[in-house]
């Protein structure tokens, strides 16, 4: 509960310095009406925190650059007379900070190359702002623009898909992609009666797929809105025991031991480093709990001093003797250590696992991605190995092995497989319920569902649960609007029938038709109480095929199950 | 490798791309339609055809991943190591650049950097 109060806190600190807007800034604002006194004096504070501690967060790297280059011409001029050429990839992506600092890199010679796809602009709350492509022209009224509009990657049938939903964006540079490559298979679109079945349907086509031959496991992945919808998909794919791999999970360098092993050479780098001499200083256990944190944090604010020189004055000052040897241990390691770190990293590191007891304390499955850490070290310096680690992202984890792949549609942007899953196309996930009042979002949500039909070569198969637990109850949710959005003779109705068995119906010429209707079957999905001229009253079983041309399947209490066309079957809904 | 070998690998409007190399240039790059190979046969070209040093150009994406791709790329491309050079993630190169300058700002030149969580447990102080 506090955790999400403080991380909000954060958050919005962030894309306050991704808007370049500092604590000064900020309080020089205080006019506006929704001026936050107490916010600003946390940011305040904050800033002040990260100054005291000698620290960047992530933001500030690129904020105090651009300080650095505002303030300071002559550092800037030395850049500039370096660098003569700038190319930035993923433009779209940019914050103001960043394209600040990019039109500020190309100086005078302005030799400022950009690349990006405002179609694909998905990092809005993380403070990207697609509108830096749209003032690229202005701000450079020489530019020179250039369109590159003929795609490598997808079946023509999959761009048709693409352009039907990005179209319905109303700002966007308009760009018509074409290609080379075949028509290609239609979409797929399969509704399932609940997260499980939908999983399961997805599992039992990559195996079946799979089966055929002509595809790896690495040619697939699974993509979805939100992590947690990955739970189900393991599931399903740990019961027909194919490989896979989750992207965006907990990666090398936010595991426990490799978080605390770094802190421990953060501290030895920079004892003035109160965050990772916090974290460390009772682990392994040394009797130094929240108390005497406390005391120490006590110490350091009325003395306005770091939390280890307070450390340093209370294990001379203090009357308890406990406390002294406690705090003297740890301070004598911190200390001893310091003044090796000039020697060989590997050798370093070793050396803080033995000294501080970690590596007696660490449970033995850990000990391997210390081992790891050692081995990474080779041939880096101190400062090196805590760079690479604190500018790490989940977003560099490297896919190895033939395994399914499975993840957020937000870490598959860059990315391409033969074949792609996109699950949970449900309004609400996919637009996700957040999105469904805000235009702007509802655009980033499109773009969200643009970019994931785009990470297809081959085939592409989209799905929806009609039920699904979401933040811990059980929703009911409707296909995406965006569905609708895909022109209808691009897909195909799958019912339950996994892939390959439905593939050669679905190879027929597909019509092209433009027109937007809501998915037709969706009224006649699985579970729905029918009534028939002849044969009564009957449940539906499955529906699929054409979107003009719908087949169900109705089990009849009278006859039992019969396959039906929907266009001549006169069923009416009960 | 050659320049015009370099060129004939590309179409049109990649061509373009690659070729104008002075003053400021929007390259609307739609899905799969060649960005990354765009990018680095222009590097290629600015030092094969106009001289232009690496170490002046400057190259910037936003994942360590999609960097190191970029880099290992133009290596093979130009068949020579890029090692050191401008190219890398804004925050790395941001960070390279405070690394020697950051004490105009009043911060020391060994300065750490607080992730997500350490922000975090910051507020929460």
């Amino acid at each position: 509960m506090h955790e999400a109060i403080y991380k909000g806190i954060a958050s919005k600190i962030s894309s306050l310095k991704a808007a370049l807007i500092g604590p000064h800034e900020f309080l020089n604002n205080e006019t506006s009406f929704d001026f936050d006194e107490k916010f600003a004096r946390v940011y305040v504070r904050y800033q002040d925190e990260l100054k005291k501690n000698n620290a960047l967060d992530f933001d500030d790297l690129i904020l105090h650059t651009v300080r650095l280059f505002e303030e300071h011409p002559a550092a800037l001029n030395k850049y500039n007379k370096e660098i003569s050429h700038i190319m930035v990839d993923e433009f779209q992506d940019t914050n103001t900070a960043q394209y600040r600092l990019s039109k500020l890199l190309a100086g005078a010679h302005k030799n400022l190359c950009v690349v990006g796809d405002d179609d694909q602009s998905i990092y809005r709350f993380r403070g990207a702002d697609v509108r830096n492509i749209m003032s690229f022209e202005k701000d450079f009224s020489s530019a020179r623009v250039i369109k590159l509009e003929q795609n490598y990657r997808s079946t023509q049938v999959i761009l048709d898909a693409a352009a039907g939903v990005i179209s319905q964006n109303p700002v966007r540079k308009l760009k018509k992609l074409w290609t080379e490559k075949n028509e290609g298979e239609k979409l797929y679109y399969c509704i399932a009666n609940s997260e499980n079945d939908e999983a399961r349907y997805i599992a039992k086509s990559i195996r079946e797929l799979y089966l055929k031959g002509k595809y790896s496991y690495s040619d697939f992945a699974v993509l979805y809105r939100m992590n947690l919808q990955a739970r189900a998909l393991e599931e399903a794919l740990r019961v027909y025991g194919m490989p896979y791999r989750i992207i965006g999970g907990v990666s090398f360098y936010q595991r426990r031991e490799v978080k605390d092993i770094i802190s421990y050479l953060k501290v030895i780098n920079n004892p003035k480093d109160s965050v990772s001499l916090k974290r460390i200083i009772n682990c392994p256990p040394r009797g130094i709990g929240d108390t005497t944190t406390a005391r120490i944090e006590n110490e350091a604010k009325k003395k306005n001093k770091s939390f280890f020189d307070a450390m340093k004055s209370l294990s001379s000052s203090s009357d308890s003797a406990a406390l002294k040897e406690k705090i003297t241990d740890f301070i004598e390691i911190i200390d001893e250590l310091t003044a090796k770190r000039g020697m060989a990293l590997p050798q370093l590191i070793r050396l803080v696992l033995e000294k501080t007891g970690y590596i007696k304390w660490v449970e033995k499955e850990r000990i391997e991605n210390l081992t790891e850490i050692i081995r990474l070290a080779e041939g880096m310096n101190l400062q090196e190995l805590i760079d690479t680690a604190s500018l790490f992202s989940g977003a560099d984890e490297r896919v190895d092995g033939n395994c399914i792949t499975l993840m957020t549609l937000h870490s598959a942007k860059g990315l391409e497989f033969p074949v792609v899953f996109i699950a949970g196309v449900e309004n609400g996930l996919l637009p996700h319920f957040h999105a469904i009042k805000n235009p702007e979002e509802l655009h980033e949500e499109r773009r969200l569902f643009y970019v994931g039909i785009t990470r297809a070569k081959d085939i592409l198969i989209l799905s929806s649960a009609k039920k699904r637990r979401l933040y811990s109850s059980m929703q009911e949710l409707e296909p995406s609007r965006f569905l609708s959005e895909i022109p209808s003779g691009c897909y195909f109705y799958t019912g339950m029938m996994p892939i390959p068995m439905v593939e050669s119906v679905a190879r027929i010429t597909p019509k092209r038709s433009r027109t937007v209707e809501f998915p037709a079957p969706s009224i006649f999905l699985p579970g729905v109480r029918v009534k028939h001229p002849k044969w009564g009253i009957g449940v539906v079983r499955d529906s699929y095929g054409e979107t003009d041309d719908v087949k169900v399947m109705v089990n009849f209490s009278t006859v039992g199950v019969k396959r039906l066309s929907l266009k001549f079957a006169n069923l009416e809904r009960l | 490798m050659s320049k015009n070998s370099l060129l004939n690998d590309l179409n049109p409007q990649q061509r373009d791309a690659v070729l104008h190399t002075k003053g400021p240039l929007l390259i609307l790059a739609g899905a799969g339609s060649g960005k990354t190979k765009v990018i680095t046969y222009r590097y290629a070209h600015l030092v094969s055809a106009h001289k232009v040093p690496p170490a002046s150009i400057l190259a910037m994406t936003f994942t360590n991943k999609a960097a190191g791709e970029m880099r290992d790329r133009i290596e093979r491309l130009m068949n020579r190591s890029l090692k050191g050079l401008w190219i890398g993630t804004f925050h790395a190169l941001s960070n390279r650049i405070l690394r020697k300058e950051i004490d105009h700002l009043g911060f020391h030149r060994d300065f750490v950097i607080y992730d997500d969580d350490d922000s975090s447990s910051l507020v929460r102080n």
